[in-house]
């Protein structure tokens, strides 16, 4: 086996459970000076005691034999690579509620979005359908249903909220990219990715990359429409109702 | 042919306004044959609407019953009254109350809207309806576009869409001028003769209401006939009423005696 100019002979393979990429090999000291070009110098030498109680003994001679070494004990060692490891795992925690809370705030701002957006609907199909009194009474005297009075309404409220939708996915497709680029070289870490109004904002990721995709996938425009309609349909159920139930007679003389 | 087509019997409606009992309409019995032009005529607050909305099915009698092409039409429940009003009665205002946003054909196309009609065969029976009224060539205008006259002829059309049993009009001539409204007037005894359709007017106009073949007048809430005179648009009532000559629904003099109708 060739190692760094010289010829040697392998002797054996040994098995180790250490973690792969930590490559081993044993040999001779005066070798292994040589073709490294350390002859009589030594990076690192272990000491092992016979007993736990000797090693403060031995740590105290060590040092005071050889005060330019740096000497560490195996249980400061190991306290070492417990604070190190704690330390990431500080970090990896904190990253991890860092997201958690976005994601909470992300969440509760949908739900605001949504409650928002359900009543808006509520409130201008109320006032659609006060305005409009006069309509449904001679809807209503000339044969209309109280079924056919809601469904037109309900059918007006979902077609107008489906608009709001594409409106909305069509702002989402156009504004997304240019608000994350403007946004995103300060913010770059989990950002926050949304389209549409709000009401129909649905998509939340997460991403480390710089490069976030900001075109919304068939499926996340697909449940904008879906919650758009449904929303639409929520928010115009009692104004419809109340369309329907609407007395003609009394509608008719409504100015 | 002289079938009943409507008929109260010993109708009564009190409302009550703030605990205080107002009786609009009693004993009010009234039978109206298939063909038939009425017109009923009183001061304001006498109960002329009421009596239209009990009629209509706007509104139900606290006594009594209407009988409407053989129907008690006070027996039938709120939510099923809506075929009544659909099938077997058509409205027509004073305000026209026609869609703003629909054309004319729109609108007399609405109250087939909800029927099982073929969309071809609602728009066929619209431009029919129109043809009748003499609006062939403003089938495509919205109301704004169109003369308050044409606008009422359009309700006209809306209002025999469904081929109704009875007419309700609701001063169809309130917010005409007098010659519109005349025309308007003559047009309903036009349909009453060539089509048979049943027709009962309110108006408080008595030159109006003298064109019908029938006339009634309402005091109080209470019913009474009253004597027969001007230009009678029915069938068998059609006459001068100078000479007695039989006339046409559109004659504006009389082609015997020359006088004005």
């Amino acid at each position: 086996m060739y190692i760094l100019g010289g010829y040697f002979e392998v002797v054996g393979v040994y098995e180790t459970s250490e973690s792969l990429g930590l490559q081993k090999l044993y040999m001779n000291l005066s070798d292994a000076q040589a073709i490294t070009d350390l002859e009589g110098q030594i990076s690192r030498l272990d000491v092992y005691a016979e007993d736990q109680a000797y090693l403060e003994g031995i740590v105290s001679e060590i040092t005071s034999m050889y005060p330019e070494f740096y000497l560490t004990t195996y249980e400061e060692r190991l306290s070492q690579l417990e604070r190190t490891q704690d330390m990431y795992q500080s970090t990896l925690e904190n990253a991890e509620s860092t997201l958690s809370q976005t994601q909470t705030i992300a969440f509760q701002e949908i739900g605001i979005a949504v409650v928002a957006t359900s009543l808006i609907v509520l409130f201008t199909m109320l006032y659609t359908v006060r305005e409009r009194t006069k309509e449904i009474g001679i809807l209503k005297a000339i044969g209309f249903s109280n079924w056919n009075v809601m469904s037109q309404f309900m059918l007006e409220g979902i077609s107008i909220s489906l608009m709001a939708g594409v409106v909305g996915v069509v702002i989402g497709i156009v504004g997304a990219p240019i608000l994350s680029s403007l946004l995103l070289p300060s913010v770059n870490l989990f950002p926050t990715q949304r389209q549409g109004f709000p009401g129909q904002t649905t998509n939340f990721g997460t991403t480390l990359s710089q490069s976030v995709a900001t075109a919304p996938d068939l499926q996340t425009m697909l449940l904008a429409f879906g919650v758009a309609v449904l929303l639409g349909a929520l928010g115009s159920l009692y104004p419809a109702w109340r369309a329907s139930r609407t007395s003609p007679m009394e509608a008719l003389r409504y100015e | 042919m002289s079938e009943l087509v409507l008929e109260t019997e010993k109708l009564d409606k009190v409302y009550k306004l703030g605990g205080r009992k107002v009786r609009a309409l009693s004993d009010v019995n009234l039978q109206v044959k298939r063909g038939d032009f009425i017109s009923i005529m009183g001061p304001s607050g006498s109960g002329k609407t009421t009596l239209l909305n009990m009629l209509g099915c706007l509104d139900k009698p606290t006594l009594g019953k209407v009988v409407l092409d053989g129907v008690d039409v006070t027996e039938v429940p709120e939510k099923n009254l809506y075929k009544i009003r659909r099938h077997k009665i058509g409205f027509i205002f004073q305000t026209f109350n026609l869609m703003p946003y629909l054309n004319a054909v729109e609108n007399v196309e609405l109250p087939m809207e909800c029927t099982k009609k073929s969309r071809g065969e609602k728009k066929k029976r619209a431009r029919e309806l129109l043809k009748m009224v003499g609006l062939s060539e403003r089938e495509e205008h919205r109301p704004h576009r169109l003369s308050a006259g044409e606008q009422q002829r359009v309700a006209i059309a809306r209002a025999l869409a469904n081929n109704p049993a009875i007419v309700l009009a609701d001063e169809p001539t309130g917010n005409l001028d007098s010659k519109t409204g005349d025309e308007i007037v003559r047009l309903l005894g036009k349909l009453s003769i060539d089509q048979g359709t049943t027709i009962i007017m309110v108006t408080h106009d008595s030159h109006i209401a003298s064109r019908a073949g029938r006339m009634l007048f309402l005091y109080d809430g209470r019913l009474k006939a009253k004597e027969k005179k001007g230009l009678h648009l029915m069938k068998d009532a059609l006459k001068c009423p100078n000479c007695g000559n039989k006339i046409q629904p559109d004659n504006t003099f009389c082609p015997r005696c020359g006088k004005e109708l």
